[in-house]
């Protein structure tokens, strides 16, 4: 993101850059679509290393030789590239830690997200369509849950389960479901009145078969949004509840555990907090830009789908000019 | 029926398709309640149309909601009844009303565009409601869907059939709407305005095709439009409502050419007025129909009628004889002046 053209509304075809046309496919030229492009990437390295651990780290996570306790990263004095981005209080490698964290932070922020929408998708659609009793109820709980302190929540599912996994999928499931009941509820109490849906009703399809053939589909491009944010939200508040004790226990490193333990050091050792800090920041940052370029990015394909004057994409602009600024690029 | 109103069709004995009797919707409760359809009867026998005229605000397409169970809350039915097939609409339960949505008695609106998902290609829409009314397999009801489409006059059928809503023009979207609703082989066609939204090209055709299929398919058609001219063109009978009730029933041409209502007389005018086409000679209708109507022992229509006298504001006139049928007026009889 460093060419002026690139920062507005997103250069018209002609200007780009020759190696854009030739390499991507005409939707992904513009500046939706190359930060979609950068994000993305950097997840699927994030995903590759994670898979990957194992070969990738250069030494255990959990074992390390006393000998080599609090050594600085390679770079400073007293640091080796034997550890580069130095140890811990325990003499354990920085770097083989983080990369088993991603392990655990990534598969937490999908699965608790998958979790979350497995609940609370169904329950928005039912109460958007439905309307009536149902619909009040569903919204009475989905209130009481968003009014629920989160920690006092966290705590609770800890001293009933135990902390670990599982306790932080619960508890993460558990707070994010409302999230989506509310927003895809809204998304549907709209389509509901569309006249495709009365007239699908009209024509003697059932509740059901209107509900989950007719509906659902159109809060797909919502749901995407709603998904990659609340990934990066799981993500962060596994951290934070590991950083409480109350998420995963040691030894299994998580960027949060390591948080917690790098505080006691943080004034002489700064490289124990600072790094599985960055890693936070790294990965959430690059799912919320994900999820901003995908809303861009649909938020085109649905109005060139609603009006016919404009067929050809080449000619549409590729991402609305509203919201200049949101990158901190 | 042993009470033959007049105006309604020559039944031969046998009882008519669809017979609305008192119908009376209502929306809202307690002091919020309001009237919004009154006393609205008529039948329509096996093959026959009708065309429904009124503006905005008339009533006329809630009367055709009703028939389907389709008002949305808080509006409902109140009173009345609405006899097919040996039921009554009016108070059936939700699942045998669902029988007859689709596979009794199809359903056209105004917004084709609207009417289609625009995630899914239209023939498969079609073949879907297929499927839905006949035990047939996929193949099957891509092929009887193929069928409709050409018997709709659709040109390329093959072609349009993948098409996305987005793809086709607005008399397209509109044939494929007839073609959902006929997919269940109904009875009676009620089609809600459903060239409000096309062009008059468009529109013309699509009125000769609705009454094309009523012919061929001995299908029993209910026309709502603003126009009473489209109406009386495809429809033998006329059903003018205003503010909520039967101003006039009767067979078309005559309510056309010898109206006893003055409000149908004042229609004809200002459809007669734009057909001579002299721009700033528009004829209309002074002002606007009763949006809440409490007091029911007058004629609706007197404040805006050029013959209203004093008894139009004291008692509610009666559906009496005229010459085409029936028509609410105390001066049907009244010398005929050019007023409008």
């Amino acid at each position: 993101m460093t060419a002026p053209d690139q920062l507005g509304t997103g250069a018209s075809g002609g200007r780009d850059p020759g190696w854009r046309r030739r390499l991507l496919p005409e939707r992904l030229r513009h500046r939706a679509g190359l930060v979609a492009l950068t994000s993305g990437g950097v997840l699927l390295v994030l995903v590759l290393v994670a898979v990957f651990a194992p070969v990738v780290a250069p030494h255990s996570p959990t074992g390390g030789e006393l000998v080599d306790l609090l050594k600085p990263p390679a770079w400073m004095e007293g640091g080796s590239w034997r550890f580069p981005l130095g140890t811990d209080a325990l003499g354990r490698d920085e770097l083989s830690r983080l990369i088993y964290s991603a392990r655990i932070s990534l598969l937490v922020g999908f699965l608790a997200a998958l979790i979350a929408s497995a609940v609370g998708v169904p329950l928005g659609l039912v109460s958007g369509y439905l309307g009536g009793r149902v619909d009040s109820a569903i919204v009475g709980v989905v209130n009481i849950m968003m009014a629920f302190p989160f920690l006092l929540l966290a705590l609770l599912v800890a001293a009933v389960t135990g902390p670990g996994l599982r306790n932080v999928l619960l508890i993460l499931g558990l707070t994010g479901w409302p999230i989506y009941t509310r927003v895809i509820r809204s998304v549907v109490l709209e389509l509901r009145e569309r006249t495709f849906v009365t007239n699908a009703r009209v024509l003697g399809l059932s509740h059901l078969r209107v509900m989950f053939r007719h509906v659902l589909p159109g809060v797909w491009p919502t749901f995407l949004v709603i998904t990659s944010l609340q990934i990066g939200h799981m993500i962060l508040a596994e951290a934070f509840l590991s950083f409480l004790g109350l998420g995963i226990q040691p030894p299994t490193p998580t960027w949060g555990g390591m948080l917690d333990d790098g505080r006691a050091h943080i004034y002489d050792q700064w490289w124990l907090t600072t790094f599985p800090g960055i890693a936070i920041l790294i990965t959430v940052l690059c799912v919320n830009l994900l999820s901003d370029s995908i809303r861009d990015l649909l938020a085109g394909s649905t109005r060139q789908v609603a009006s016919t004057d404009e067929p050809d994409p080449a000619t549409a602009p590729a991402a609305p000019a509203t919201r200049q600024g949101d990158h901190p690029s | 029926m042993t009470t033959h109103l007049p105006g309604q069709p020559a039944n031969n004995g046998e009882a008519p398709l669809l017979a609305v009797r008192d119908l009376a919707i209502d929306i809202g409760d307690g002091p919020a309640r309001a009237s919004l359809v009154r006393g609205v009867s008529f039948e329509i026998g096996r093959g026959e149309s009708l065309g429904l005229v009124g503006e905005s605000g008339s009533g006329k397409s809630l009367t055709c909601l009703s028939l389907g169970g389709l008002l949305p809350h808080p509006v409902r039915v109140t009173g009345g009844s609405i006899q097919f097939g040996g039921m009554d609409l009016a108070a059936a339960p939700a699942r045998q009303l669902r029988q007859v949505r689709g596979r009794r008695i199809g359903f056209v609106f105004q917004d084709p565009s609207g009417a289609l998902d625009p995630l899914f290609p239209v023939g498969r829409q079609l073949a879907e409601v297929l499927r839905r009314h006949r035990p047939i397999s996929r193949a099957q009801a891509y092929r009887q869907a193929l069928d409709l489409m050409d018997e709709l006059e659709i040109p390329r059928a093959r072609d349009r059939f993948m098409a996305h809503p987005h793809e086709l023009s607005g008399g397209m979207k509109q044939r494929i709407c007839i073609a959902m609703a006929l997919a269940g082989g109904p009875d009676l066609l009620v089609a809600d305005e459903p060239t409000t939204a096309l062009d008059v090209t468009t529109e013309r055709a699509i009125l000769t095709l609705l009454a094309r299929l009523q012919a061929d398919r001995g299908l029993a058609l209910l026309l709502v439009t603003h126009s009473l001219p489209v109406a009386a063109s495809v429809a033998g009978r006329l059903c003018v409502m205003y503010a909520g009730e039967v101003v006039e029933l009767g067979d078309a041409v005559t309510c056309l050419d010898e109206p006893g209502h003055p409000y149908t007389e004042a229609l004809a005018a200002s459809a007669r007025s734009l057909e001579a086409a002299r721009p700033g000679y528009l004829t209309g209708i002074p002002g606007t129909v009763p949006s809440r109507i409490q007091d029911v022992t007058r004629c609706l229509f007197a404040d805006r009628c050029p013959y209203a006298t004093d008894e139009c504001r004291r008692r509610h006139p009666p559906l009496a004889p005229s010459r085409g049928g029936v028509a609410a007026c105390v001066h049907i009889d009244r010398t005929r002046r050019a007023v409008w």
